[in-house]
């Protein structure tokens, strides 16, 4: 026997209080270190997915579309820039690099993006296996498209028209699989990826196979993405685009600090609730410490005459608090990371996009400290009371 | 053993200040003291533990007094020395039977030794109900773990409150011989503060209050 023991003892002995206390500072726990991790992963999720691209360039409409669509490939595109246009663009003096993408086409929801080689250099994406594409109609997969299909190199497949799974399929010509990446965990993981001819030549054919020459006037992009060579290309390029041309720039850091700034209020929001929730465990775990003395006060003044020291008394009481505060923070951090591995499952098949599973962060520390300080603190007015407990009259009492 | 002398106690809203008579037990003897209700013979007793202290007078326990102790110091040194078996049977109810016995050990400070709370609860016959939770004992069982609890220190006095009010002819002999016998075997002095007639002539040493 000893105090921990005693002081776990007690706690299971009023089962429904410390249940309810537990459960609310495990529900607490779980909801805060699940928004710390995802506020966290998103931030460096979409950060590392917009390195090397200072600005994109694309059809008219919303900028976060713009941005969501072109560089995330997690929302539709705003519409098509002519060819030519966008040629213009590539031979500013400063502009390093604009990486052409169409797209617009998908297989069971994997997008079809047409694009240069560059694209893979922007995202130091690796081939597994095979090559790169060459001719139209050769795919490569990333490494989750691979994964959920089941395609290898070699195989072929239609690709259907739209985002959508199950969209009307382009059945006159097949994609041939050439090549699979290696996981980058960056955007290229959940794309099919294939030369931007592919996607002319498919709805060309589509469109009934006529001319070349009359389809290259036609020809379109989605949207490039451009790498400056310069900061001028910054304080020059982005205005020139939307005020004399057709075509609209969007610059991904600011959209996507625009999008935290939004997101974030959400996330205050629900941290304040989740420390709401906290709170309230502490108070029930008080009320229910506070309201067990009516009848322990007995039993720590028997143990008070058989020789244990106020002290004892109060650190026996203070362990409580100390022993649920610890249980509440442990099985919540183990509720939260559960609770990211199964919203990084679904948030997965629905975009694309899953989590990676950290280790504790800064943050989730300091959340303990202060479950920790709760908790010594819901104990601290029962442990006095029951320091205070007159041994001679309680024992007396009946 | 344990020495009383000129012990005075009012309570704390004022009222009656209670004088007490010297009080002297010797280790291995026996004392019974008896009064009337409302004599403070349980205020005595809590005296005469360091439960409470006097305002008045000095309690020595093995040659130390209680009254100059320090908080701490008394609780161990009552936890060490001294066996309460209380009117009111209180125990820790998260606690099965054998660890109700064997706590007095950890609150006093000394070694738990399993051994010994089995070897008490052998020679009391609830060895096998060492497991079960107290509720689930009868009020005989409940007060034989309790002088169970107050010996298992092998303290030099055992004191004990009223072990017969609420017991019928035959089971208040058995109780007082089992205390006497126990303190006998544990070589414990033993005191017995009582109201109960029945009791007048089990011990040769009286104070009556």
């Amino acid at each position: 026997m000893n105090i921990l023991q005693l002081s776990i003892r007690s706690l299971k002995a009023r089962p429904a209080a410390t249940t309810v206390s537990l459960l609310l500072l495990t529900l607490g726990v779980a909801i805060i270190s699940l928004l710390f991790m995802l506020n966290q992963q998103l931030e460096e999720k979409f950060q590392k997915n917009i390195s090397g691209i200072d600005m994109v360039v694309g059809a008219k409409g919303s900028p976060l579309q713009l941005i969501l669509s072109a560089v995330f490939q997690i929302d539709y595109p705003t519409g098509n820039i002519k060819l030519e246009e966008a040629r213009g663009l590539q031979r500013n003096r400063y502009i390093e690099r604009a990486i052409p993408l169409a797209y617009g086409d998908s297989y069971q929801g994997y997008r079809l993006v047409g694009t240069d080689s560059s694209y893979l250099s922007l995202y130091e994406a690796e081939l597994a296996g095979g090559r790169r594409w060459a001719a139209p109609y050769e795919v490569v997969l990333g490494s989750k498209v691979a994964e959920a299909t089941g395609l290898e190199v070699g195989d072929s497949f239609f690709s259907a028209h739209g985002m959508v799974a199950g969209a009307a399929a382009h059945d006159t010509h097949p994609y041939t699989v050439v090549g699979v990446l290696e996981r980058s965990n960056a955007v290229p993981d959940g794309l099919i990826l294939t030369s931007v001819e592919s996607i002319w030549a498919i709805h060309a054919h589509e469109e009934g196979g006529e001319a070349d020459s009359a389809a290259k006037e036609e020809r379109e992009l989605t949207a490039m993405l451009i790498k400056f060579r310069s900061p001028m290309g910054m304080v020059m390029l982005p205005r020139q685009i939307n005020e004399r041309t057709n075509m609209q720039a969007a610059i991904p850091a600011m959209e996507i600090n625009r999008l935290f700034s939004l997101l974030g209020i959400g996330i205050e929001l629900l941290q304040a609730i989740a420390f709401s929730i906290i709170l309230i465990a502490g108070l029930s775990f008080f009320l229910s410490l506070y309201s067990s003395l009516r009848e322990r006060k007995y039993e720590l003044a028997l143990m008070r005459s058989m020789g244990a020291s106020r002290t004892k008394i109060v650190g026996l009481v203070v362990l409580e608090g100390i022993l649920l505060s610890l249980a509440g923070y442990i099985l919540g951090l183990l509720l939260g990371h559960g609770g990211l591995a199964l919203l990084s499952s679904l948030s997965e098949g629905a975009y694309g996009y899953g989590f990676d599973f950290v280790g504790l962060t800064q943050d989730e520390l300091l959340l303990g400290l202060a479950v920790l300080v709760i908790g010594l603190m819901a104990a601290f007015v029962p442990a006095i009371k029951a320091m205070r407990t007159p041994i001679s009259e309680t024992l007396a009492q009946s | 053993m344990i020495e009383a002398r000129q012990l005075q106690y009012t309570y704390a809203g004022g009222g009656q200040v209670l004088q007490f008579p010297d009080i002297s037990c010797g280790s291995r003897e026996k004392l019974l003291i008896t009064g009337p209700s409302g004599s403070g013979k349980t205020t005595l007793l809590h005296l005469l533990a360091g439960l409470r202290l006097p305002q008045k007078g000095e309690v020595k326990v093995k040659g130390e007094s209680l009254t100059n102790m320090s908080s701490a110091a008394r609780d161990r040194f009552r936890g060490q020395q001294i066996g309460i078996v209380f009117q009111q049977m209180h125990f820790v109810h998260s606690l099965n039977v054998l660890e109700n016995i064997m706590l007095p050990q950890y609150t006093a400070g000394l070694r738990q030794d399993a051994g010994r709370a089995e070897s008490l609860l052998e020679q009391l016959g609830l060895l096998a109900k060492k497991n079960k939770n107290i509720r689930h004992l009868s009020q005989g069982e409940q007060q034989r773990v309790a002088i169970a609890r107050a010996l298992v220190n092998k303290p030099a006095l055992l004191l004990a409150d009223e072990p017969t009010s609420s017991l019928d002819d035959a089971d208040s002999q058995r109780v007082i011989r089992l205390l006497e016998e126990m303190a006998t075997r544990e070589e414990a002095a033993l005191l017995v503060v009582t109201h109960d007639q029945r009791l007048k002539d089990v011990f040769s040493q009286q104070i009556a209050l």
